[in-house]
C-alpha cells in the first residue's frame, strides 16, 4: 500500500494523457455550450423550458432538467449507444439498462407500440364501463338532434396481429382485452357506430397492403382513406364517389415508433390525395393548441353543409387532408385539453359530430378528459 | 443528484474543478461547503436546513466535549449521551417514524383497537450517512482519539464534502483530518490518480449495474404465478451483481472524486464475494459501515469480552441495527438478523476464523450462497414476497423462462452481466480499482490509459444515453 502522497503514475506521458483525456471528457460539453452549441432534441418532445429560479427549493433540480435536455453531446451519445446495440449486439436499442422497451419489432420490420399491450393488461376501467361512457356521450349528441358518427380506429396491432411476435409477455391479456372490446363495440347500440376495423381488415385481405406505416403507430394514406370513405358515405351517401383519388407519389417520413427506438430512420410511403373539383379552401385557422377550423368554398361541388366537429386524436389528424375537402365548415377538436369545455362547446355549436378515437386511447379518454366531468359539461352545453 | 447524472458529470463537476483550479485551492474548505450545499439542495431541497442544524449542533458539542473531557468528565459523559440521543432521534423520526406508526397501528388493529393514524414523512437524503459521521466525530472527540475541528468551516467541509455526502463511504473525521486542514501539495498528482478511479466507478455503475438491474428487476417484479426456479435464481444472481457494482461503483467514484479534490478516502470494498465466511464477508463489504458498527456499537456493548452468550447477543444487536440502517422495512430487519445468525453460528462452530481455511473454494461457494439468500430478503418487496422467492428457489418449479424476464435477457445485458462476474472473480492482486489508485508500473499505467481512453468515453456515452426518454405524442 502506498503512503498518502506517494506518486503512483510513473510515466510523464501517461500522466499527461490521463489529465488531457479527463479534461476533454468532462469539459468538452461545457466548452461546446459556451461556444453556443446546444443539444438537439432527441426524445421526440420539447426540451424542458427554463423556469427561472423562483421555485424555492425545487429551482436547482428544475434547472438541472433544463440543462440535461440541452447537453451538447447528448444526442450523439444516444445515437452511438443505439449504433452499438444494433451493430455490435445485433438487437434493438435499449437505453438506460432498466428501461422497458417501448417498441416491439414484428415481422417485415413492422414496429408496434408496446403500450397497446401493456395498457390492455392494465386498462383504466372495464370494457363495459368504457362502452357505457362512450354510448352516453354519443346518445347525448344524437338526442340533441345532431348527426353523430362514432368511430374507433383500431390499433396497428389489432389489424396487423399476424405480424406480431408469437411470444411476448402481454400477449394473453392483450388478446383477451382486445377481443372483449371489439365484441362489445360490434354488438353495441352506440348511436352512429361505424365499424372501421372490419373495413380495414377486409381491405387488407383484399389488397395485401398493410394499411399502417411500418415505423409508425398510425395508418398510412390508404388506411386512412378506408376510414374517410366510410365516414363520408355515412354522412352523405354517394358524395365520396365524385372525388378523384390521386397518388401523388412517395413521401419521406420518420415514424413515431422509429423515434421511440432512439434510432429514427426516414422511410417512404405512398400518399393518396383526395381532389375535388370546385372545392376551394377559404381558410384553415388554428384556434388554439387543441382546436383547428377549416372553411371551404364551393360553387358546383357538393359538400356536407353546416358546421361539423371531429373530436379526434392523432388518427384523425393523419386523415385530415382527405377529410377536409368534403366539408363546408370543419373543426377538429383534440380531446386532450385540460379544460374539457373546449370540446363540449365545439360540439354544441356543430350540426354534425364525428368521434374518431384510437383504440388504445379509448379507455384513457373515457376515464379522463371525456369522463364524467365532460359529460356534465356536454349536457349543459347541449341544453343551453 | 448522483455522480452518473450527466448534469453532474458535464456541468457540476467541471464547474467545481474549474473554480478550484482557477484559484479556489486556498479557500478550498469554504468552497467545498458552498458546492456541497448546492449539491445537497439539488436533491435534498429544504432538508439542507436539517443538515445545517446537525453540522452546527455537533460542532458546538464536540468543542465543548474536548474541554469537558478533562475538566468536567461527568458532565461531558451526559453531554455525549445527549448528543448521540439527539442524532439518533433525528434519524429515528425521519427514517423510522412512518414505519413505527404503521407497525403500531397494525398491532392495534390486530388487538381489535381503532388505529387510523398513518404518518408519511419524506426521508431527508443522506441522513443515515451524515448522522453516523456526526456521531463518530463526537464520540471520537470525547474519547480523545480525534481532535475537534479547529473551525466550524472545517467540520462543515468534512460533512458537506460532496464525494461522500449522499452515499458514503462513511468517512471518519480522523481519516481525512490531515487533508482537511492542509492545502494539498500534490494537486496535479491527485487529479491524475483520482480520475481513472472515478471513471472505473462510473463504468461499474452505468455499464454493469444499470444493465444487470433490468434483469434483476424483471425477475423480482414477475407475478407470483410466473416464477420458475430458473427465473428466481437468475434474478438473485443478477441482483448480487447489480448491488455490488452499483454500491462499489459509487464508492469508487467517491474515492476517485475525493482524490481529485485532494482527499484520501479509505477503501469500502475488498472482493466481498470471495469471502470464505460471513464473518469474512463483513470485513470486505461496506467496510466503512461494518467498522463503524464495530467501533461504536459492538465494542461499547462489550464485544466478545463478556462471555459467549453476551457476544452472540451483541452480534445479533449489531446486525439488527445494520439491517435497520439500510431501511425501514421488515425485509431489512430480517436480512440483518439473518447475517447476525450466520455470524453467531460461525462463532459457535469456529468457521469464522481468520486466515486461509481448508476447503476454501467450497467455503466461498457456501458463503456466496448465503449472501445470495440474504440479497433475496434485501431486494424483496416484503417478507411474503421473499418467502415465495425462496419457495420457488428450492422447490423446483419447471417451465421456460417467463416472457416477462426473457424480454430483458438481451445480448447486451448478458454480456455486461458476464463482464461483471469476470471482474468479481479476478484474483486479489488484480482488483482494478486498487491497481488504478495504488499500483505503479507499466501494467498499471496501461490500465490507467485504457480507463480514460476507452472505458471512460464508453461510460460517459452510457450515462448520457440513459437519459433518453422519448414521448410518442409529440404533436399534443
Amino acid at each position: 500500500m502506498h503512503t498518502r502522497h506517494e506518486r503512483t503514475t510513473g510515466s510523464t506521458v501517461v500522466r499527461k494523457v490521463v489529465a488531457a483525456a479527463t479534461a476533454m471528457l468532462l469539459f468538452a460539453p461545457g466548452v461546446a455550450w459556451v461556444a453556443g452549441a446546444r443539444g438537439r432534441p432527441a426524445d421526440n418532445k420539447a426540451p424542458v423550458a427554463f423556469s427561472g429560479f423562483d421555485h424555492g427549493w425545487s429551482s436547482l433540480s428544475a434547472f438541472g432538467k433544463y440543462l440535461g435536455d440541452r447537453l451538447p453531446l447528448r444526442s450523439p451519445a444516444i445515437r452511438s449507444d443505439g449504433w452499438i446495440d444494433e451493430h455490435v449486439f445485433r438487437e434493438d436499442p435499449a437505453f438506460g439498462g432498466s428501461a422497458s422497451p417501448e417498441v416491439m419489432r414484428g415481422a417485415k420490420n413492422q414496429l408496434f407500440f408496446r403500450e397497446d399491450f401493456t395498457r390492455s393488461c392494465r386498462p383504466w376501467n372495464t370494457v363495459a364501463a368504457d362502452m357505457s361512457s362512450l354510448s352516453r356521450i354519443a346518445t347525448l349528441i344524437a338526442d340533441s338532434g345532431r348527426d353523430i358518427v362514432t368511430m374507433v380506429a383500431p390499433n396497428k396491432s389489432t389489424v396487423l396481429s399476424d405480424y406480431l411476435p408469437k411470444r411476448f409477455p402481454e400477449r394473453e391479456c392483450w388478446e383477451t382485452y382486445r377481443d372483449e372490446l371489439w365484441a362489445a363495440l360490434d354488438t353495441s347500440t352506440i348511436p352512429g357506430w361505424l365499424d372501421v376495423r372490419s373495413l380495414l381488415i377486409n381491405r387488407r385481405s383484399a389488397t395485401n397492403h398493410p394499411l399502417y406505416l411500418s415505423g409508425d403507430s398510425h395508418w398510412d394514406s390508404e388506411g386512412s382513406l378506408v376510414a374517410v370513405h366510410a365516414l363520408i358515405e355515412t354522412l352523405a351517401p354517394g358524395l365520396f364517389d365524385d372525388a378523384e383519388i390521386v397518388n401523388t407519389g412517395m413521401r419521406t417520413y420518420t415514424g413515431d415508433l422509429s423515434f421511440l427506438t432512439g434510432m429514427p430512420r426516414p422511410a417512404r410511403t405512398e400518399v393518396l390525395e383526395v381532389q375535388r373539383d370546385g372545392v376551394g379552401r377559404v381558410s384553415g385557422v388554428e384556434i388554439g393548441n387543441y382546436e383547428t377550423r377549416w372553411v371551404n368554398s364551393t360553387q358546383s361541388a357538393k359538400v356536407i353543409p353546416g358546421r361539423t366537429v371531429i373530436v379526434g386524436d392523432s388518427f384523425a389528424v393523419r386523415a385530415l387532408d382527405q377529410i377536409v375537402p368534403y366539408f363546408e365548415d370543419l373543426t377538429l377538436v383534440i380531446p386532450y385539453a385540460e379544460d374539457p369545455s373546449i370540446v363540449s362547446t365545439a360540439i354544441a355549436g356543430a350540426d354534425h359530430v364525428v368521434i374518431l378515437i384510437v383504440e388504445r386511447n379509448l379507455s384513457f379518454l373515457m376515464n379522463g378528459t371525456l369522463g364524467p366531468e365532460f359529460v356534465d359539461q356536454l349536457t349543459a352545453s347541449l341544453a343551453g | 443528484m448522483v455522480f452518473s447524472d450527466p448534469v453532474f458529470l458535464f456541468a457540476f463537476m467541471p464547474c467545481c474543478l474549474l473554480l478550484l483550479w482557477a484559484g479556489g485551492w486556498r479557500v478550498r474548505n469554504q468552497f467545498l461547503i458552498a458546492v456541497g450545499t448546492v449539491f445537497y439542495i439539488w436533491g435534498g431541497r429544504g432538508f439542507v436546513l436539517l443538515l445545517a442544524a446537525s453540522v452546527i449542533g455537533n460542532h458546538l458539542a464536540a468543542n465543548r466535549l474536548a474541554r469537558w473531557r478533562t475538566e468536567r468528565p461527568a458532565a461531558g459523559r451526559r453531554l455525549v449521551q445527549l448528543v448521540v440521543v439527539l442524532n439518533l432521534t433525528s434519524i429515528g423520526v425521519w427514517k423510522y417514524g412512518g414505519f413505527a406508526v404503521a407497525q403500531t397501528s397494525a398491532l392495534m388493529r390486530a388487538a381489535g383497537l381503532h388505529a387510523g393514524a398513518t404518518v408519511h414523512l419524506a426521508l431527508p437524503i443522506a441522513i443515515s450517512f451524515y448522522t453516523f459521521q456526526c456521531i463518530s466525530y463526537v464520540i471520537d472527540v470525547w474519547r480523545g482519539t480525534s481532535q475537534p475541528a479547529p473551525k466550524l468551516t472545517d467540520f462543515a467541509a468534512y460533512i458537506l464534502l460532496f464525494p461522500h455526502l449522499i452515499a458514503g463511504p462513511i468517512v471518519r473525521y480522523a481519516d481525512i483530518e490531515h487533508d482537511l486542514l492542509t492545502v494539498p501539495a500534490h494537486r496535479y498528482d491527485d487529479f491524475v490518480e483520482g480520475a481513472p478511479r472515478f471513471f472505473w466507478g462510473l463504468a461499474k455503475k452505468v455499464m454493469v449495474a444499470d444493465q444487470v438491474a433490468a434483469i434483476a428487476n424483471a425477475s423480482f417484479d414477475l407475478p407470483y404465478g410466473h416464477y420458475t426456479t430458473a427465473s428466481v435464481w437468475i434474478g438473485a444472481l443478477a441482483y448480487a451483481v447489480q448491488i455490488y457494482f452499483d454500491f462499489s461503483g459509487y464508492s469508487d467514484m467517491a474515492i476517485g472524486l475525493a482524490r481529485m479534490f485532494g482527499f484520501h478516502f479509505p477503501e469500502n470494498f475488498n472482493r466481498p464475494y470471495s469471502a470464505v465466511s460471513i464473518t469474512d464477508f463483513w470485513r470486505r463489504w461496506h467496510m466503512s459501515l461494518s467498522s463503524w458498527f464495530r467501533d461504536y456499537v459492538y465494542i461499547p456493548l462489550g464485544g466478545n469480552r463478556r462471555g459467549p452468550v453476551r457476544t452472540y447477543a451483541n452480534l445479533s444487536i449489531v446486525f439488527l441495527l445494520t439491517g435497520l440502517w439500510h431501511g425501514a422495512n421488515w425485509t431489512f430487519i430480517v436480512w440483518g438478523l439473518f447475517h447476525g445468525a450466520c455470524l453467531v453460528i460461525e462463532r459457535l462452530t469456529g468457521l469464522g476464523v481468520h486466515g486461509t481455511p481448508s476447503w476454501a473454494p467450497l467455503r466461498r461457494l457456501v458463503t456466496f450462497t448465503l449472501v445470495l439468500l440474504g440479497w433475496v430478503l434485501f431486494r424483496s418487496r416484503d417478507l411474503p414476497h421473499a418467502m415465495h422467492f425462496f419457495y420457488v428457489m428450492f422447490l423446483p418449479h419447471g417451465g421456460p423462462i417467463p416472457l416477462g424476464l426473457d424480454l430483458f435477457l438481451t445480448t447486451q445485458r448478458l454480456f455486461w452481466w458476464a463482464v461483471g462476474i469476470s471482474v468479481i472473480f479476478m484474483p486479489a492482486d488484480g482488483q482494478i480499482g486498487r491497481v488504478l489508485t495504488y499500483r505503479s508500473g507499466r501494467s498499471a499505467d496501461a490500465l490507467r490509459l485504457a480507463m480514460v481512453l476507452v472505458v471512460a468515453p464508453l461510460a460517459c456515452m452510457y450515462a448520457l444515453s440513459s437519459t433518453f426518454s422519448p414521448f410518442l405524442y409529440f404533436q399534443f
